[in-house]
């Protein structure tokens, strides 16, 4: 009797520990979570980014790059970010009387102190000199990196295409 | 005296180990990516796909192809099969390793000539490429190509 006494303990410490190892630890949660706050950090920086070129306002996005960054576009090499600013970007955005995205996604992949993102998004450009608009398609891939505890742009290439007539939505 | 001396030698290997470990994991960075553009250029992918990891995701010029599998079957597979030839000149790579990955830039012009009609096209682009090292072996898990007309 003692014997099959001993033996249920045993099987239903078995069981409790079995299934104990498949809950998720206090650890593995926490560590979800920050992976999670992450993410939704790492969005952040991209959507600051995507926000002030829709208002037409390079202020404040250096920030949101590092130094020795890099930045690629269609083909082209940029430099660093500061560099794109000062020769591309700050005289391009004059030049425009709207820039807008739509249907943007991000997702981003996070393994510190780095994080990966893939963008798709349709941007619509209308020019301030004769009001043309150009509709395109794009992606963008960057490489961000968290240091002292904020989340900036290392890396990122943009590439577009023409909308397909379908995806115009004229 | 002695001690410092000792002390200093011993430190001056550990950085030269880690220079050469990590000159190592450059060479071999490359090696993959060299590896690519010859299968391109070859015009025969069927033995590309160990470059790259299973869940990869190839980016090409405003869309994403999916994995290198999807983008073979897709895309460049049946595309490949138009070229008499497809060419890299002007080649430059820049790599930088910090492990357990590898972030590459490579710049190059490419000369395509279609088999139709012998119609050539040249174009500049680049590409950024996120490498991982696993199993001791490098792969391509990201890849992201862009081009534009060439300035003459």
């Amino acid at each position: 009797m003692k014997i099959i006494t001993s033996l249920k303990i045993a099987i239903v410490s078995l069981v409790v520990l079995v299934s104990g190892c498949n809950q998720p630890t206090d650890t593995q949660e926490d560590a979800a979570q920050d992976t999670q706050e992450d993410e939704a950090k790492v969005k952040e920086v991209l959507l600051a980014y995507k926000s002030g070129i829709e208002a037409l306002s390079v202020e404040g996005l250096e920030d949101l790059f590092m130094k020795d960054s890099e930045v690629f576009e269609s083909g082209g090499v940029e430099g660093s970010f500061d560099h794109y600013l000062g020769h591309h970007l700050a005289p391009e955005l004059k030049a425009f009387e709207s820039f807008q995205f739509s249907e943007h996604k991000v997702t981003a992949k996070i393994d510190l102190p780095y994080a990966f993102t893939t963008e798709t998004y349709n941007y619509t450009i209308v020019l301030a000199s004769d009001g043309r608009t150009i509709s395109q398609k794009g992606v963008g891939t960057s490489i961000l990196k968290k240091v002292d505890g904020k989340w900036k742009i290392l890396k990122t290439h943009t590439s577009a295409r023409a909308k397909k007539s379908s995806e115009s939505g004229h | 005296m002695k001690i410092i001396q000792s002390f200093v030698l011993v430190l001056l290997s550990i950085i030269s180990i880690q220079v050469t470990m990590a000159q190592s994991d450059t060479d071999q960075v490359k090696s993959v990516m060299k590896k690519y553009k010859e299968t391109l250029e070859s015009l025969d992918v069927s033995d590309s796909f160990a470059l790259f990891t299973e869940d990869s995701q190839v980016l090409e010029s405003g869309k994403i192809e999916g994995t290198y599998a999807d983008y073979i079957a897709n895309h460049i597979g049946p595309e490949l099969g138009h070229f008499s030839s497809f060419t890299f000149t002007e080649y430059e790579i820049d790599v930088q390793v910090d492990l357990p990955y590898a972030f590459t830039t490579e710049s190059y012009i490419y000369t395509i000539i279609l088999k139709e009609d012998g119609k050539q096209i040249e174009r500049k682009a680049t590409a950024t490429s996120i490498l991982k090292k696993m199993d001791e072996n490098w792969k391509i898990v990201k890849t992201h190509s862009s081009s534009r007309a060439v300035k003459k």
